[in-house]
């Protein structure tokens, strides 16, 4: 009798411990900087696997576009980090318009969120490939919207609101009391009963950064071009025809009191 | 920080003292000699919103400068291994985009060297859709741990089956059930990159899956990788709402915020246990670590405790 009530506990207790029950008693956390200081170590496969993509990244990314002849800033109302985008999209895609099998509207004017500018600045010296993934880093693409005159002036107001936002040299217009006033497209008055061809990313076209009176757009066509290669192709068309960039201030849009 | 360990400790033991006296009374010699010998030790590793950044910072970087870079992390990883037998490493989602290593090579280099550290799972963020189903399909190969998520529904896209809705890791006689959730892509993706597949309710879908793994597939513990966003002013559903919903989820490791905590947040979930919630900021400039010791002492709670003697900076 004894021993069957041993073995009934050896049975017990063994069969805990073959297969015991775990249970979470402890839990200790601990969020560390990765500092390559004060680690004072480098995986070497790690290194060694990044070194051939790194040199062939730094040998594209260290191509130089074209020289810049001047400091270019993000400003509001008018910078000419911003003047220098817009601009040069315009031009760009004109001439990717001209060259295209299928039917693109010419643009009229071209706008741009001034988040989307992902630099400060841009120095004088030479532009290379790596700084314009940086001015651009996301994969947005050129588009052009129709849009009819009465939600162009809604937009105006809305930029005029933000005290002013990227544009290229066709549109003008003068802020006051947070409202687009003397606008003008191409020296011509602007025309609340007409519809304008917009050239911008798909990301404002899309309604981002508030741009809600984009949502009544006629159509948006696609140019199949990012804004990053727009701007690499412009900018060594440029270096190709010796034409550096030179980018004015030139009062497109100014607060007036 | 000794004194800093020492109160959180405390604050802790305070919390579910009542469950740990009751436990101790019950605590017999025989017990405490077979949670001795039955003692596990399992080490999470997890990082989140890697987004690219395969180089430290640039030395004129305002914040990070010289920060981050994956040959100093894989050095990290390594010196853990060789004190742990038992690691899990991990990662929230958002490992591609932001620096021209993924515009030139679409993440295959993300998800070789996350290979060669070993990584064992990882979920999907929203921007692991820039190049579309087919640009995060063409990488896969490169990878060799597992992909998971529960709310997404990827019928008749090239992820099914490649996306699985869970996955168990057997580590030192446990049984780590690995799930994931993913943001509505919705407005955040555009819609010809995420294609056919379809949002469900994260919070549902986890409980649908975490309740299988913990009854069903007995589970020691249950992980889920979130790419929600660690909190959210209203109604967005976030890593602090979601983890009261729960039930069965040990630890949720979060991302797409890019909030760096300094320790972990405790959340009690639906029946009053502790959920742990982490979130290690981004750009691969931090690891979390997180260690469970297992062992077959029948108590309710756990004694948790923070080490941050490495702050990360927050300014992001």
């Amino acid at each position: 009798m004894k021993n069957t009530f041993f073995i009934a506990l050896l049975l017990v207790f063994g069969f805990n411990a073959c297969a015991p029950k775990l249970t979470l008693t402890n839990t200790q956390t601990q969020n560390i900087k990765i500092n390559k200081d004060s680690l004072q170590m480098r995986d070497e496969l790690a290194f060694k696997t990044i070194a051939p993509y790194k040199a062939r990244l730094d040998s594209s990314m260290n191509e130089i576009l074209c020289y810049n002849n001047q400091d270019l800033k993000k400003d509001l109302p008018e910078g000419t980090l911003g003047n220098f985008v817009c601009d040069e999209l315009m031009f760009y895609a004109e001439l990717s318009r001209r060259r295209s099998s299928v039917i693109i509207p010419k643009s009229d004017f071209c706008i741009y969120n001034n988040g989307g500018l992902r630099v400060g600045s841009i120095a004088k010296g030479n532009i290379t490939v790596g700084k314009i993934f940086e001015l651009a880093p996301f994969d947005n693409e050129l588009v052009v919207v129709a849009l009819d005159g009465k939600y162009c002036k809604q937009l105006f107001d809305l930029m005029a609101q933000n005290n002013g936002a990227p544009c290229s040299k066709e549109l003008r217009f003068d802020i006051e009391n947070n409202k687009a006033v003397n606008i003008t497209i191409n020296d011509q008055p602007f025309d609340e009963n007409a519809g304008y061809n917009i050239l911008t990313n798909d990301y404002v076209a899309s309604g981002g950064d508030k741009t809600e009176p984009m949502k009544y757009a006629k159509s948006v066509t696609s140019l199949n071009l990012m804004v990053r290669e727009a701007l690499i192709k412009q900018l060594r068309n440029r270096n190709k025809s010796a034409q550096p960039i030179n980018i004015q201030l030139d009062g497109r849009i100014k607060q007036i009191k | 920080m000794e004194e800093l360990n020492k109160s959180n400790r405390r604050d802790f033991i305070k919390k579910s003292g009542i469950l740990l006296a009751g436990s101790a009374f019950m605590a017999s010699p025989i017990n405490q000699l077979l949670a001795a010998n039955g003692t596990t030790k399992l080490t999470i590793l997890h990082t989140n919103d890697w987004h690219s950044r395969i180089e430290p910072f640039d030395k004129t970087d305002k914040n990070n400068a010289g920060m981050g870079g994956a040959e100093f992390r894989a050095a990290l990883i390594k010196k853990y291994r060789a004190e742990n037998e038992n690691i899990l490493l991990l990662d929230a989602g958002d490992i591609f985009q932001g620096t021209p290593y993924f515009n030139f090579y679409g993440g295959e280099l993300e998800y070789k060297l996350m290979s060669q550290m070993g990584y064992d799972c990882v979920t999907l963020g929203n921007h692991d859709f820039d190049n579309g189903i087919d640009g995060l399909f063409k990488q896969m190969p490169h990878a060799t741990f597992d992909f998971v998520n529960c709310n997404y529904d990827f019928k008749d896209t090239l992820l099914e089956n490649k996306v699985l809705p869970y996955k168990i890791y057997k580590k030192g006689g446990l049984k780590i059930g690995v799930t994931g959730v993913g943001i509505e892509l919705k407005g955040l993706v555009p819609e010809k990159l995420y294609g056919k597949i379809k949002y469900n309710d994260p919070v549902e879908n986890l409980n649908k899956v975490a309740a299988y793994l913990k009854l069903e597939k007995k589970c020691d513990l249950i992980i889920c990788l979130s790419h929600l966003g660690y909190n959210y002013k209203e109604g967005k559903i976030g890593d602090l709402s979601l983890a009261p919903q729960t039930k069965h989820v040990d630890l949720i490791i979060g991302g797409h915020t890019h909030t760096f905590l300094k320790e972990p947040t405790l959340v009690k979930n639906a029946v009053g246990k502790e959920v742990i919630v982490n979130q290690v900021g981004w750009a691969g400039l931090a690891l979390g670590k997180i260690d469970f010791t297992f062992n077959n002492q029948q108590i309710n709670g756990f004694i948790h405790t923070s080490n941050n003697v490495d702050i990360v900076d927050t300014h992001i």
